[in-house]
């Protein structure tokens, strides 16, 4: 459920969702995502990540930091389930992604939100069939992604903007809209790479209080950036990472 | 208030490339429903030929007005008496025919007049035919009931009735004719067959090139969630509906083409109603005469067409969506 106090835009509306709502933050010891010696090289390229292990446990929320080049992307994607690895396991909500049939791995994946750099929306759809999208893939009651989408797309302050194409909509107002695509299903998981890289500070600050919002509802959240100060604003554990390998991890 | 849902999630009605397809659907889809017409017509005519073959033959018999002979064997003399012939002063040509009607199984046996015989041999012997007419050998249809008897049977008894007289059977050229329908009637399904595969073909490269134009937003509902089963249904409802398009096209090319073929043909019909039809100034009369001359399955299996061209269309698109989806992580 979206707190009232989240700083959203100028005459947003806050209401309640449960497909949002969690129970209270699970700190899951074994680890909601895990990943054991991961290497990833790109068709017969080298390899752009090297003995990548780490877990996030169930609720928390974390940094995803380096320079660029660093493997941030790359990590994202593996995470998003849009690459595969080329060695090494990764394990999400307990199962491993590349040990399932074609089916249970896209079911896996809408259980996980990506706000991507570039947005990736869909151009010839409206803000509201973009944000309705996952919940039609779900196979959600139409009437049920009537109420929810015009919620969220409340929430996000572009309630006014419904039916207009991402096309006529400002950058900030596109990644509010990747965002509220990325969480509408109510994902287990939310990656999100450099969500906040074309914003100004303020414009920055707000699209990271909607997603920590969700991460104090329970979801579990890693967010790539080389923003320091964004990081300062919000405190919390880091992935540091440094020509494809993990350099540091804290919390 | 919201707007409707979507109809086309992945915007494949953009595709202004993709609107042509309806149209080399169709030149594919007029193919296989000639090929398929042609087959079943070749399937109504030898059955009309079979059922005709083995419900009629003709006996030719040398010096029909020749008295007919005592016969001189015992097997012969039994014949005769059979069929209750044999009396003196009568002709070879009646003694076959009464030979023939005493038969259980024969329906009718009738004498060809020699007036039509003449008529017949006209146009290869011209004015001479008369001339020649007392030569001619008298020919008997014989028509059979249900089951034409034995042809031993019906040779023995005119043989013994008039020797030297010839029962024609029509049984080799007809197997040939036969033979030669059902060799017609494969070539014709193999191009119906081809002619849809073409249509399949014509649709795999629609597809092709509807997915490459659309790659990034395939990509990006992929990566939402989307099954290959989900984003295949959208390449099998889109162009299946392109295809469905294209046979009711077809169709419509196929019926007047079909209709003017029938046109061509029903001067030469057994049918004297379909004969008189064609040759009627009332242009709707002569539509209609054609249109019974052909076999009312043609017109089932082309009211199918459309229906099974988009079926075609829908199943190849669903096929090659998926093969291309195979290839996303």
């Amino acid at each position: 459920m979206p707190p009232a106090s989240l700083p959203l835009a100028a005459g947003a509306v806050v209401v309640s969702r449960a497909p949002l709502a969690r129970p209270g933050k699970v700190w899951n010891s074994q680890g909601m995502v895990r990943l054991d010696d991961i290497g990833l090289r790109y068709g017969r390229g080298p390899e752009v990540l090297h003995g990548i292990s780490f877990s996030l446990p169930e609720g928390s929320f974390h940094w995803l930091t380096g320079p660029s080049g660093a493997g941030k992307t790359s990590l994202i994607r593996l995470l998003s389930l849009t690459e595969r690895p080329s060695r090494g396991t990764i394990s999400l909500f307990g199962r491993n992604p590349d040990g399932v049939g074609r089916n249970a791995r896209q079911a896996l994946r809408r259980q996980i939100g990506v706000v991507y750099q570039d947005f990736r929306l869909l151009g010839h759809l409206t803000a509201f069939d973009n944000v309705a999208l996952p919940l039609r893939l779900a196979g959600e009651r139409e009437a049920a992604i009537a109420a929810n989408t015009a919620e969220l797309l409340a929430w996000v302050g572009l309630a006014e903007r419904m039916a207009a194409r991402p096309v006529t909509l400002s950058g900030g107002e596109q990644q509010r809209l990747a965002i509220a695509r990325a969480v509408v299903a109510g994902p287990r998981l939310i990656v999100a790479d450099e969500p906040t890289g074309d914003l100004d500070e303020r414009q920055a600050e707000r699209l990271l209080g909607l997603l920590v919002s969700l991460h104090r509802n329970g979801t579990t959240l890693l967010v790539a950036t080389h923003n320091e100060r964004l990081i300062e604003r919000f405190p919390a554990p880091r992935l540091a990472l440094s020509h494809g390998r993990l350099v540091a991890q804290d919390g | 208030m919201p707007p409707p849902p979507p109809r086309d999630v992945l915007g494949l009605a953009r595709d202004h490339e993709a609107r042509l397809l309806p149209w080399l659907v169709a030149f594919a889809g007029l193919l296989a429903a000639l090929a398929l017409a042609g087959a079943i017509a070749v399937d109504a005519f030898a059955t009309r030929w079979e059922r005709g073959a083995t419900a009629h033959l003709t006996v030719q018999v040398p010096e029909p007005d020749a008295p007919a002979a005592a016969p001189a064997t015992g097997e012969a003399r039994v014949g005769q008496r059979q069929a209750g012939q044999g009396q003196e002063g009568q002709t070879r040509l009646a003694a076959v025919l009464a030979a023939l009607r005493g038969i259980p199984g024969v329906a009718l046996a009738e004498p060809i007049p020699r007036a039509r015989l003449l008529a017949l041999l006209e146009p290869w012997l011209g004015g001479e035919g008369s001339t020649l007419a007392q030569g001619l050998p008298g020919v008997i249809e014989v028509t059979a009931g249900r089951t034409m008897p034995a042809i031993a049977e019906l040779r023995a008894a005119v043989e013994a009735a008039a020797p030297g007289a010839v029962v024609e059977g029509h049984g080799v050229w007809v197997r040939r004719l036969l033979d030669l329908a059902a060799s017609l009637r494969a070539i014709a399904l193999l191009a119906a067959a081809a002619a849809l595969l073409v249509c399949a073909g014509l649709v795999v490269f629609a597809v092709r090139a509807s997915i490459a134009a659309h790659r990034e937003d395939l990509a990006i509902v992929h990566g939402l969630g989307a099954s290959d089963g989900w984003l295949a249904r959208r390449f099998a409802r889109r162009f299946g509906v392109l295809g469905l398009w294209g046979g009711v096209l077809a169709l419509a090319l196929a019926v007047p083409a079909l209709l003017a073929l029938a046109l061509l043909a029903a001067p030469f019909a057994s049918e004297p109603a379909s004969v008189a039809a064609a040759g009627s100034a009332d242009s709707l009369a002569r539509l209609r005469a054609a249109a019974l001359l052909l076999p009312p399955s043609i017109w089932a299996v082309l009211a199918l067409l459309p229906a099974a061209i988009g079926l075609v269309s829908a199943v190849t698109a669903s096929i090659t969506a998926r093969l291309w989806l195979r290839r996303l992580p």
